[in-house]
């Protein structure tokens, strides 16, 4: 039946060319170029409302047979080019040569951005979407895509953790916008809300699920920022939503594209530490001014008390070796990484099928030694389209990941080389053993009593069908899945401890979901476009996680814990579901007025029972007043659009069983037993948002010059937070939808071609720039504390991770009698204040007190404020493309400014000797009667400010980094046709290359632990970015 | 020219709805999802074994150390100043401000976290006896109904015994309060007013003696049994000083040893100190093992070895007779024994066994229950023979004369020392400037700052508490 409808089409468009033709046919012929007389290699070439064609080959030289005489129009288009149109006449029998230039389309304002459940041209968009190609990711040479990001969508803020590779990001669009609850944005590859997070068990980083997806195999990212874009995808889309595109194929010669790129991996930056005999030198100095130069000295010479001082030295580390020995620790756990990678792809097709087939695979050394990465990555697209009305096809990854991960931070290795090692401490003993080994302070024999893999299998895939039941009218069917699988096994054995310990702990998450969806679009009366689209997509989600553990091995060699003496296990399950109903509806007319509205109503099984189902609405509405008549004289002023939206979305990322009443286990003696874990709370349910955002969008000098800006304000309520309750109840907290946060900001992006599209030279900048303030509005009076270590709070009138410290004054210069004021009594304010005096010492460290006066007392209950923002003021990227001929070059700053760093480590780092600890060279300026000028306090042994949380270690990290780097050379295509292949291009370039910044301590860009809200902008001993060198190739063919 | 199939089409459309209609009915199930590393209320106490095992979270509950596992003993000693920081460990702020009397109008630590820890077995306990009477399942027998319930019974009763004589003050203008006592499981919601004294007594007793009933015959090993339940209801009674009920009480528990040795106390107070079960001479205890650990409060605070947080005040010593001579006749008193002396500090050797159960009721109290009970209804000759029980246990030999009021204090005094008795007694005796603090001002039995505030955490969410003023 399908087979013979075929048929008829076929043969009724046949029968319509042979009615026209009379049986008469001729040809044309021709070439395709570009402005600067290059030929167009794979150009469409068409008799207009047809299929009858061809494609240009490697001389952009093309030919069609059977053309009809007569008049005809022939069209000529390329991918970024404007299409061309021609009058041709055929006549019988003979070649006609037909010639197209082609201009290429910088306006671009057809292209087609993809939004939730369809796609849209770029000039139809009235809400706020940036979206980024692939061109702009393939410089990048960071294992997770997200990185490769940075700096390319306004308004988008992507940090790394650190430069491991695989690390945890913390990624933000239009600011933070929860506290308790995730903050990160909904991530969808193809139509599949994908599994985010960090999974792997301890060790201070943490990492990204997404870093199986592979840069080289994506087509588009989109990000949907504001709540018209974002609120189809209700109850998750209060964070934005990212959408990610994977290649397809296309119908013609199978293409072939392969790479290869190899680099050079190396830490940004190594901040001083002590050598060996400046430990000593300033050891002694510290200790002589605690034990020797005091009122009631411990020793009664000076060679007494240097003795002391280096019988003090731990783990068996005597004068001589100590006076002997000058270990660079940090340089012991460093190397230079090598990092290859090698992708292949192949796509095509014809008519019905197309397909694109992937594979790369990445090696990696980390630059901190033990710390490898492999991944290897197969794609699989295949679109099928059996006729007009009906196609099939799925997208599919398969990706293994292999990370060998080793402690660091504050776990150990790195972070350990650089505080708690001492310089005096030689690395191995005379007999060549490791020296020693159990004092947890020699992370080389650490590494090499460790044995550690995490391995990950992830599939992600998806399989649609589509029906048209007219070309107006279709229905879509998706059905996909991302498993992940994740296993890690970590044994350490007897060299650094008393008794090995082994661990096998398993993850598998499984994220299944199906959406459905009917899609309307028609043009009435060549000017009225109505599209409205009706859905539905749900989603289950479970998480099961196993580990076994077991300590005290016989054998060195026997290393799965079940070998071990001592076992036990730990297991976890849990589980989410979503179903959501949607529907959109659009009106468009003659390209001017937009009006787009949408609705979705969403449940999921993490809300009460009295909220199982919200609504999200959304609308939005635009103006392309460059279409309008009265502006069509306008100069300059190609194409400029008004645009405006409101919406509200959702986040429900917390805690999957947060409103039930639960019970967990509570032993007495051998006895298994249930206490109260929780109470419920019916009423809990999502965080809600209600966005507003005006934006301009705008080119001038056709394209030349394209730009727009938005400006956005964004409400947050229902914010959940745990909430003392009547203990009566058997428990004394639940979490309540209570806080309240507000973010506002601009964004603003500009494209320039700064040279005429005509000239040889080509040079295109793009600069965007996001401007985001947060300010937490209400929290219920109370002061919150950071997920981790770090001094960062939320308190109401203030940005979310602001710091409670003390502030800083400098350093004493001289000896100085001074009043100060203090509470009578500190508990009972009423009371008021009083003075008292107060002797300051040449040294010591100063602070400023409640009333803003200097004192050498710390006190944090009374005089700590709260000072400071991890989130930048205004962050973005300018890149600069140039080309010439076959040269290219990518040259790509981000920059982030205004945000600031906790060095969380500083006090102990620079706050003085306590024999434990190593210090950095900054206490070489330690105050002392000959530099009284000195920027460290004066030294003493084991001093008090080692304790002192105040902002001398908070500083500003605003850096402008020169990101990416790249510099390609393609053959001309008669050279590269001597290779046989159609294009090879050379290049170098590298990532990370230079940094611009104030900052003292290893990199700016860091994090502690992963991706929290209220913990951000804090290091502590935490590992650095990476800069990377590379060479590389890549061959079309 | 478009051709297009009516009947197919229709065909499709009707075959989208089907298929959207059933994925719409069981779409919704997707929803529905359950935790199974925790369970759900309704899932937890659906069978006997959940109720089993809901009633030893209540009992681990009891071991936490703000109840039974430490400060229900430490707190009173703290107050009364019988304890004294010793030097060898660093007190905290909420130590301090108990050892000062400072802890109204503050949100001291240890009042709020015993308030929270109590309130969840109660929590518990009520749970488990709402649903109860619904599980019929096959495990439930007619014997292991009574034995939860009285267990249950038993655990709430000892429970609001211990708040309203914690918390309970006579609030000016209102009389007598103790604390908001329920027998239902409340709400998050919930505002529950202070029962009176009077109330929170009456509901105590009557699920004191209901367990007494329930648990008659039944006998768990370490766990409650009638025992308990009467030897607890005999210091209940004691307390309330209804006299004849703490004879009866305290008669019923007593009979049952008859004709043992030492009247059926163990040959030495600190026998009664033991990992695992101690000996019957204790008829309730919280048990520990060496991985449930049920003392570890206790070492921190007491124990030498440990560091002890407190050393034994000299006044109080002297009070109750334990100079420091060593070979002393009372075991009770006797250096290196049940103290030792370091360096002038004396300090208690009750919490050395590592991992101690802690005798929550032992029958030397019981005796000493009755003593008092009989000289208060003149049956001078009986108190006098209780008395010398303990006595002679200890290696003391017996009374001189007729027992009297002051005899029964003073025995009380050394019997019972650091096992949270004394303050309590000192407030029923009315006593004044028996407490003291760092300083050395001393305090009156209906002084204010001696007793526990309501946590301002609880006052803020619930309106119906009064404060003690």
């Amino acid at each position: 039946m399908e087979k013979k409808y075929h048929k008829i089409i076929l043969f009724s468009w046949l029968g319509m060319l042979a009615v026209q033709a009379l049986g008469q046919v001729g040809s044309a012929s021709g070439k395709v170029l570009d402005i600067k007389g290059e030929p167009l290699i794979g150009a469409t070439v068409l008799m207009q409302g047809t299929t009858v064609g061809s494609i240009t080959d490697v001389n952009g030289a093309y030919i069609i047979n059977s053309l009809p005489v007569g008049d005809l129009i022939m069209e000529a288009s390329y991918v970024g080019y404007k299409k061309v149109s021609k009058n041709v006449t055929v006549t019988e029998g003979m070649t006609t040569t037909v010639d197209f230039e082609l201009e290429e389309d910088i306006e671009q304002l057809d292209e087609l951005v993809v939004i939730g459940y369809g796609t849209k041209r770029k000039r139809d968009i009235t809400s706020s979407i940036s979206s980024v190609k692939s061109d702009e990711l393939r410089s990048s040479t960071e294992p997770s895509f997200q990185s490769a990001l940075q700096g390319k969508a306004a308004g988008v803020m992507i940090t790394t953790s650190n430069g491991m590779p695989g690390s945890a990001m913390t990624v933000r669009i239009r600011g933070t916008s929860s506290i308790r609850a995730s903050s990160q944005p909904l991530y969808v590859v193809d139509g599949i809300p994908v599994i985010t997070g960090n999974f792997a068990n301890g060790w201070a980083d943490g990492t990204n699920a997404l870093s199986a997806i592979s840069p080289s195999d994506i087509e588009s990212v989109e990000f949907l920022k504001d709540a018209s874009a974002a609120a189809i995808y209700g109850s998750r889309s209060a964070n934005g939503v990212v959408l990610i595109t994977t290649k397809s194929g296309s119908s013609g010669k199978t293409k072939f594209n392969a790479g290869y790129w190899m680099g050079f991996n190396n830490v940004t930056n190594v901040p001083e530490m002590l050598s060996g005999p400046d430990y000593i030198k300033y050891g002694l100095i510290a200790w002589n001014n605690s034990m020797l130069y005091t009122d009631k000295p411990k020793y009664s010479s000076l060679e007494e008390s240097t003795q002391a001082f280096f019988d003090n030295l731990p783990f068996g580390i005597t004068r001589e070796i100590a006076e002997k020995t000058n270990t660079d620790w940090i340089d012991e756990m460093t190397r230079t990484g090598v990092v290859q990678n090698f992708n292949l792809s192949a796509s095509g097709g014809d008519i019905k099928n197309t397909f694109y087939l992937g594979a790369s695979y990445r090696d990696e050394e980390g630059v901190q030694i033990g710390n490898d990465y492999s991944r290897l990555n197969a794609k699989v697209n295949f679109d099928h389209k059996e006729n007009k009305k009906f196609s099939v096809g799925t997208k599919t990854t398969f990706v293994y990941e292999m990370n060998k991960r080793i402690p660091t931070g504050w776990a150990g290795g790195l972070g350990t080389a650089q505080s708690r090692s001492l310089p005096v401490m030689p690395v191995y003993d005379t007999t060549g053993k490791f020296f020693a080994p159990r004092s947890g302070t020699n992370p080389v024999a650490y590494n090499a009593d460790l044995t550690y893999g995490m391995q990950v299998f992830t599939t992600i895939g998806t399989i649609y069908g589509q029906y048209n039941f007219f070309d107006w009218l279709s229905f879509r069917s998706e059905a996909g899945a991302d498993i992940y699988n994740q296993r890690e096994t970590r044994h350490v054995g007897t060299i650094t401890q008393e008794n090995a310990y082994g661990m096998d702990r398993r993850v598998l998450i499984t994220n299944l979901n199906s959406k459905n969806y009917l899609t309307f679009d028609k043009t009435f009366s060549d000017i009225h476009n109505v599209s409205a689209m009706v859905g539905m997509s749900i989603e289950s989600k479970r998480q099961y996680e196993s580990l076994f553990q077991a300590s005290q091995f016989p054998n060195p060699g026997l290393k799965n814990p079940n070998n071990g003496a001592i076992q036990s296990g730990s297991g976890y399950e849990t589980g989410s579901g979503f179903l959501s109903y949607f529907s959109r509806i659009g009106y468009n007319m003659a390209d001017k007025y937009y009006l787009t509205a949408s609705i979705s109503r969403d449940g999921s099984s993490r809300f009460g029972k009295n909220y199982r189902y919200g609504w999200f609405p959304a609308a939005s509405a635009g103006w392309a007043i460059s279409e309008e008549d009265f502006f069509k004289n306008v100069p300059v002023i190609s194409y400029l659009k008004l645009r405006a939206s409101y919406g509200v979305t959702g986040n429900a990322e917390f805690d999957d069983f947060g409103y039930m009443g639960r019970w967990s286990t509570g032993n007495y003696l051998d006895w298994p037993g249930l206490v109260i874990a929780s109470v419920e709370n019916p009423d809990l349910r999502w965080e809600r948002s209600s966005q507003i955002d005006g934006g301009i969008d705008i080119q001038l000098w056709d394209g030349r010059i394209a730009g727009g800006f938005d400006y956005y304000f964004k409400k947050t309520s229902d914010l959940i937070l745990p909430r003392p309750i009547n203990q009566t109840s058997g428990s004394s907290s639940i979490i309540m939808n209570v806080g309240d946060m507000e973010n506002k900001g601009i964004e603003l992006f500009l494209t320039s071609h700064n040279l005429p599209v005509t000239s040889r030279i080509k040079w295109v900048t793009n600069l965007n720039l996001g401007r985001n303030s947060n300010v937490v509005t209400n929290t219920e009076d109370e002061q919150l504390s950071g997920e981790n270590f770090g001094n960062n709070v939320v308190a109401e009138g203030y940005p979310i991770g602001t710091w409670e410290l003390v502030q800083y004054a400098g350093i004493a210069r001289e000896d100085k009698a001074v009043t100060v004021t203090d509470w009578v009594d500190f508990n009972d304010k009423d009371q008021g204040t009083t003075t008292k005096d107060i002797e300051i010492k040449g040294g010591d460290e100063l602070f400023y007190n409640h009333w803003g006066e200097k004192t050498n007392e710390f006190n944090f209950d009374r005089d700590a404020k709260f000072v400071g923002n991890p989130y930048p003021k205004f962050f973005g990227g300018l890149n600069n493309t140039f080309s010439f001929k076959g040269i290219d070059l990518t040259v790509f700053f981000t920059f982030n400014v205004g945000q600031d760093v906790y060095r969380d480590d500083g006090k102990f780092l620079e706050g003085g000797f306590d024999g434990n600890w190593n210090q950095t060279a900054k206490i070489k300026d330690a105050w002392s009667e000959d530099n009284p000028g000195g920027s460290s306090h004066k030294l003493y042994w084991q001093p008090d400010n080692r304790n002192f949380n105040s902002t001398r270690y908070l500083e500003d990290a605003s850096y402008l980094r020169l990101k990416t780097v790249n510099l390609g050379y393609t053959l001309p295509s008669s050279l590269s046709s001597k290779f046989f292949v159609e294009r090879l291009r050379i290049y170098m370039g590298g990532t990370n290359l230079w940094t611009l910044t104030n900052y003292t301590g290893w990199d700016p860009e860091v994090n502690r632990d992963g991706s929290g809200n209220i913990t951000q902008g804090v290091t502590y001993l935490s590992p650095p970015q990476v800069k990377t060198f590379i060479f590389g190739i890549e061959l079309d063919f | 020219m478009k051709t297009f199939n009516t009947m197919k089409t229709s065909k499709y459309i009707a075959g989208i709805l089907l298929v959207t209609s059933l994925i719409y009915s069981s779409c919704e199930d997707v929803l529905d999802v359950s935790p199974t590393v925790e369970l759900a209320d309704e899932v937890a106490l659906s069978s006997t074994v959940g109720l089993n095992s809901a009633l030893m979270g209540a009992y681990d509950k009891l071991q936490n150390g703000y109840l039974y596992g430490g400060r229900y003993w430490i707190s009173p000693d703290m107050i009364t100043g019988t304890v004294k920081i010793s030097g060898l460990q660093n007190t905290v702020f909420e130590e301090l401000q108990m050892l000062n009397k400072t802890m109204s109008g503050q949100s001291n630590l240890i009042v709020q976290v015993t308030w929270q820890v109590s309130y969840e077995a109660i929590g518990i306990v009520n749970r488990i006896l709402e649903f109860l009477p619904d599980i019929n399942d096959a495990d439930m027998t007619d014997e292991v109904r009574k034995r939860i319930e009285g267990e249950a019974k038993f655990i709430r009763g000892v429970v609001f015994f211990e708040l309203t004589r914690l918390y309970g003050y006579d609030v000016q203008g209102v009389g007598p309060l103790a604390v908001p006592v329920f027998t239902k499981p409340l709400s998050p919601f919930d505002t529950p007013a202070r029962a009176t004294k009077d109330e929170a007594y009456a509901q105590i007793i009557q699920d004191l003696e209901d367990a007494a009933t329930l648990l008659k015959g039944i006998n768990t090993n370490g766990r409650a049994t009638d025992l308990s339940a009467k030897a607890y209801l005999s210091r209940v009674y004691f307390y309330k000083e209804d006299w004849q009920k703490v004879i009866e009480s305290a008669t019923y528990v007593i009979d049952k040893f008859a004709g043992k040795a030492n009247g059926g106390l163990a040959s030495d107070v600190l026998d009664c100190f033991v990992t695992g079960t101690p000996p019957s001479e204790v008829l309730f205890a919280v048990l520990a093992s060496g991985t449930d650990d049920a003392s570890g409060t206790f070492r921190g605070y007491y124990r030498l070895a440990s560091n002890a947080k407190f050393s034994i005040d000299g006044s109080y010593l002297s009070k109750i007779g334990a100079n420091v001579i060593a070979g002393q006749d009372d075991a009770r008193a006797r250096v290196n024994h049940s103290f030792v002396n370091v360096e002038g500090k004396v300090y208690t050797t009750k919490f050395d066994v590592e991992y101690t159960s802690v005798p929550v009721i032992r029958l030397a109290e019981v005796y000493l229950n009755r003593a008092e009970a009989r000289v208060n209804t003149n049956d001078r000759a009986g108190a006098t023979a209780d008395i010398n029980v303990v006595r002679n246990r200890s290696g003391v030999s017996n009374l001189t004369g007729q027992a009297t009021l002051a005899n029964c204090e003073s025995e009380r005094n050394i019997e019972l020392y650091l096992e949270g008795d004394y303050y309590h007694n000192m407030k029923r005796l009315k006593k004044n400037n028996f407490a003291k603090d760092i300083i050395g001002n001393k305090y009156n039995w209906d002084d204010v700052r001696i007793v526990f505030p309501i946590p301002k955490s609880q006052l803020d969410v619930n309106p119906n508490l009064l404060q003690n003023l």
